[in-house]
């Protein structure tokens, strides 16, 4: 896959999930993709994309504002800005109060025949923290 | 300038992991961004510096390169970082030696041969976890 096909892709997932557009966001999974938060939470395929954002999405309102791809291969990293805002507490964490802040995050993604095969992020949650 | 960002980015690497810290101001521009961890940003080769001593008082760090990523004068990094736990850091689990490793990418650019800005993101949760779980491994086994 081309540096300019994966930006491409990339280009439409983040804007279709600052839109709410989550069809869009599912499409680009491939069926057994592996879909990965921190060390210990794999989800698999699109319907396990989605529901790590409605996970998440229980607690945060996120939306990417900048973002920036590097690519070999099949193989990409996206560096981007989440504005993050904190809308429900999360179990064990402050109370949530409307918090916003902008936080720095990163993908690692597989592609695989035009569909991401695996991704994973890590995300600044030190820039969350010292902010709420 | 792609494989020279590399080289530049490459360098800095071997020269923290091999402890030659004398080396990496050198690295850097004057006007070096660094965003590393919860410290936000600090500016200049001796704020690079300080965010690196402060760590290196209660851990010890070395960086895994998996993958290296270039985009004209920029350069990605998939990485691992290998930590050992060595001095407790105030406000953290208690420090036993503990050992962890903890994805992260790095994100630097490069400008006239040096590194001129800086951005580590790893997971803070992911940190804690490790420190937390493998503090109390270890102390079942002592």
């Amino acid at each position: 896959m081309t540096h300019d096909g994966i930006s491409a892709t990339v280009e439409r997932v983040l804007t279709a999930f600052n839109v709410g557009d989550l069809d869009v966001v599912a499409s680009v999974f491939a069926l057994d993709s592996a879909v990965e938060v921190g060390p210990e939470f794999s989800m698999t395929g699109p319907s396990g994309a989605l529901q790590v954002i409605a996970y998440f999405s229980q607690f945060y309102e996120h939306r990417f504002q900048r973002w920036r791809v590097f690519s070999h291969g099949g193989e990409a990293v996206v560096e981007a800005q989440m504005v993050c805002k904190y809308i429900s507490t999360y179990p064990g964490h402050i109370e949530a109060q409307g918090q916003e802040i902008i936080v720095p995050a990163a993908f690692f993604v597989t592609f695989k025949d035009g569909l991401v095969s695996q991704v994973s992020c890590v995300v600044s949650s030190f820039d969350w923290a010292f902010a709420v | 300038m792609t494989s020279d960002a590399c080289s530049v980015v490459s360098a800095m690497g071997a020269a923290y992991n091999e402890n030659r810290w004398a080396d990496l101001p050198g690295m850097v521009t004057p006007n070096v961004v660094s965003r590393i961890g919860p410290n936000a940003e600090t500016v200049g080769p001796m704020g690079l510096m300080g965010v690196l001593e402060y760590y290196a008082r209660y851990f010890h760090v070395d960086f895994q390169v998996l993958k290296l990523f270039t985009q004209r004068s920029a350069v990605a990094v998939k990485a691992q970082l290998n930590v050992t736990y060595h001095t407790t850091e105030p406000g953290m689990p208690e420090a036993v030696g503990q050992t962890f490793q903890v994805p992260l990418a790095g994100f630097l650019d490069v400008v006239g041969g040096r590194v001129d800005r800086i951005s580590l993101v790893y997971n803070y949760e992911d940190w804690l976890r490790a420190t937390e779980i493998h503090s109390k491994r270890e102390g079942r086994q002592a």
